[in-house]
């Protein structure tokens, strides 16, 4: 009697205490739910669920990483811009319908976040921070630099391909970025110094807005074969509004830099051929304006698509004597379609190098 | 008024004040000529400058001119205009309002420019649109404060205040939505920067254009600068003398608006000249309109070329004038109010 009287305390007080533990785990990973440790890409190790099945990506440059590595339907909410994207919503009309709950930098819904029961968010570091300040929900964080390059660009890949198990994919698409990249340098490593052309990105209404030199455009304007007009020039830290990277150049140091090829994102290169500002620019006066292309997002961002294409595009831009068996359409469908299962139309392929394709957002038009 | 009968706030005399401030002018535009980004030895700059009236053989390149007759002077002038523009427009509402810490931004015209900037890089995206429509809501703000000050006829100062307020709010908001639901990737950059205000796309094409508005704008106020004062007795004291100060209003409030929002078209939005010049002028010659105005101008010209020059030279990237000119005029502005109590 007393002897069971002692088990029975015993049992209770073992029960007591396994119980919350019990609830830890519950709440942490489901119920029975296996689960994996992940790195992510500043290097904190996270439990996740596995498999892990309804993912909330944040981040706008990223979120194309869903269909580089055919992940599409593990993701249970994206930031708005990708929804938007005109190209996205031509092959995955339902991405439209996916839960936007973060918009811009540091807009997050919460609720509307929750709502989706999301078992891991990647985000910023602002983003997530705030996710982890409201919720209990998992966070990877990626690293939201402008000094990105082709191996950061790799390793990025490979944290997303180890977060949705698509290795394979993962690889396919770094290898497809290693044998464009080798095609660039091997063809343009020939063009004499003084017939190198250089290139200005001049972003925004005033065309004099710009990635510098310290940012991922350099390393993309090189392997094209070009000369980088903003070298010397860095922007990396910059913060304007809610935007990394760009700064604005005064007018008299571009027109002194004298580029060869200018990129705009804003207007007609007919407004520049005709503005008095711009004449002396060899750029305008041989007719080299062109509008960057705009894929899923547009080519001036730190992007798996424009790592491949920017550089290409660029290249054919500048070169076409070394590339007269480059065919930019056909190039673009298959990237498009080897990389993100996209099939493109001739059509689809021109608008999108024309850069007019746009990106819609939260309903409104997009302006292209 | 306060005693100032001949003399200014410095013992110096106003014709001798105002040559001393034209000469400053000269100086400042000068060396904000020989400045830039592209290093030019002074004396060729000179030649360039001379080539069109005197013989001289061209050595230097096209891009060299261009840099001077397309980008600098086209700046200088701008800078100049709107420098010399807000600062009048600022101290004509001071004298309107009898309140020296009313900006020209008062009725709420920056806040209709700004969101007529962002409607039209959103839906439009061309240059154009933009001058055009951030000027058009810059008036179409000031008339809605106007109309709305109107509903009552009790006390239309203040109602113009209040309602200036009113606008402002709602315009401003109308801004951040449209920053907010504008897609990040392209346009939102493009307002962002817009906003901050910069001088570096002021063009020969856009002086032609909004610089005889101010120009005109500025003119106006300073040929009625004396019936300013009128408005400073109280309206019941100036009605008593027969002064229609209805009219001396709206004329104030057209010009000023006009300068304005043609500066904002041409600049974006530069705060704190309004404010901060007409102070400094009043400490150097009294509260007097008719002194002030004129002062005013040239200070106000002087102070926005030294400012957009440092914007341009400092840093090998530009810095958004309406940063520094907040963060020079608000320390400024504050100094001021506590060294010097001018007579207002």
């Amino acid at each position: 009697m007393c002897i069971s009287l002692k088990k029975r305390w015993l049992v209770f007080c073992v029960a007591v205490l396994l119980l919350p533990m019990q609830s830890v785990g519950q709440t942490g990973t489901g119920t029975g739910a296996k689960t994996r440790y992940i790195t992510d890409m500043q290097g904190r190790r996270v439990q996740v669920a596995d498999p892990l099945e309804r993912v909330a990506l944040f981040g706008g440059p990223t979120g194309q990483m869903i269909y580089v590595l055919g992940a599409r339907k593990q993701i249970c909410a994206v930031t708005s811009s990708l929804k938007g994207s005109e190209l996205v919503r031509a092959f995955d009309p339902t991405a439209g319908s996916l839960p936007g709950p973060r918009s811009t930098n540091g807009h997050i819904n919460v609720e509307e976040l929750l709502l989706t029961d999301p078992q891991l968010v990647i985000a910023g570091t602002l983003d997530g921070s705030i996710v982890e300040k409201k919720s209990r929900i998992p966070v990877a964080y990626t690293e939201s630099t402008m000094e990105e390059n082709f191996e950061s660009l790799k390793r990025e890949v490979r944290f997303y391909a180890d977060v949705f198990q698509k290795h394979e994919r993962g690889e396919r698409y770094i290898s497809y970025l290693n044998r464009t990249v080798a095609l660039l340098r091997s063809r343009t490593q020939a063009i004499p110094a003084d017939k190198r052309k250089k290139v200005f990105n001049g972003y925004s209404q005033s065309h004099l807005v710009t990635l510098g030199g310290d940012t991922f455009m350099h390393e993309r304007i090189l392997t094209a074969g070009c000369i980088d007009a903003t070298a010397g020039i860095s922007t990396a830290g910059a913060k304007e509004g809610l935007h990394m990277g760009l700064s604005e150049l005064s007018m008299e140091r571009v027109l002194a830099w004298d580029p060869d090829i200018l990129v705009i994102d804003f207007g007609k290169p007919e407004d520049l051929y005709k503005d008095s500002r711009w004449k002396t620019v060899k750029a305008v006066r041989n007719g080299q304006v062109f509008k960057q292309p705009v894929g899923v997002f547009i080519w001036d961002r730190p992007t798996a698509e424009a790592a491949v294409l920017y550089p290409l595009w660029l290249a054919k831009t500048a070169y076409p004597e070394y590339f007269t068996d480059v065919n930019l359409v056909k190039e673009v469908k298959r990237f498009y379609m080897e990389c993100m299962s996209f099939d493109l139309s001739d059509d689809q392929a021109h608008a999108l190098l024309d850069g007019s394709f746009g990106i819609a957002f939260n309903n409104t038009p997009g302006r292209r | 008024m306060h005693g100032h009968e001949k003399g200014t706030g410095i013992g110096l005399e106003q014709g001798r004040l105002l040559f001393l401030l034209a000469i400053l002018l000269i100086v400042v535009a000068t060396v904000s000529l020989m400045l830039g980004q592209m290093k030019v030895p002074p004396g060729q700059i000179v030649r360039i400058f001379a080539a069109p009236f005197f013989p001289i053989k061209r050595t230097w390149s096209p891009t060299l001119e261009s840099v001077l007759f397309e980008v600098r002077l086209p700046r200088l002038l701008a800078g100049m205009l709107v420098g010399a523009g807000l600062s009048v427009s600022g101290a004509a509402f001071q004298g309107l309002f009898r309140n020296p810490l009313v900006s020209d931004h008062i009725l709420g015209v920056s806040a209709g420019a700004g969101l007529g900037a962002a409607l039209a890089i959103l839906f439009f995206g061309n240059i154009g649109a933009i001058q055009g429509l951030s000027f058009a809501f810059g008036l179409l703000a000031v008339l809605m404060t106007y109309g709305l000050s109107r509903v009552y006829r009790t006390t239309p100062v203040l109602m113009l205040v209040l309602a200036g307020i009113i606008v402002a709010a709602f315009f401003s908001a109308g801004t951040s939505l449209l920053k907010y639901i504008a897609d990040p990737v392209n346009n939102m950059p493009s307002i962002v920067f817009w906003l901050l205000g910069s001088l570096n796309n002021a063009s020969n094409k856009d002086m032609a254009v909004a610089g005889p508005m101010i120009a005109v704008g500025v003119t106006v106020l300073l040929l009625i600068r004396w019936r300013i004062n009128l408005l400073a007795m109280g309206e019941e004291d100036a009605r008593a003398l027969g002064v229609d100060t209805g009219r001396i209003r709206t004329t104030i409030i057209i010009c000023a608006t006009l300068i304005s929002a043609a500066a904002v078209s041409i600049s974006g939005i530069v705060g704190w000249i309004g404010l901060v010049i007409p102070h400094i002028g009043r400490i150097l010659v009294g509260p007097d309109n008719k002194r002030l105005l004129p002062v005013v101008t040239l200070i106000g010209a002087s102070y926005l070329v030294a400012v957009d020059t440092v914007a341009r030279v400092a840093m090998e990237t530009e810095i958004p004038i309406g940063i520094l000119t907040a963060l020079v005029g608000a320390p400024i502005f504050a100094y001021l109010l506590r060294k010097n109590r001018s007579g207002w």
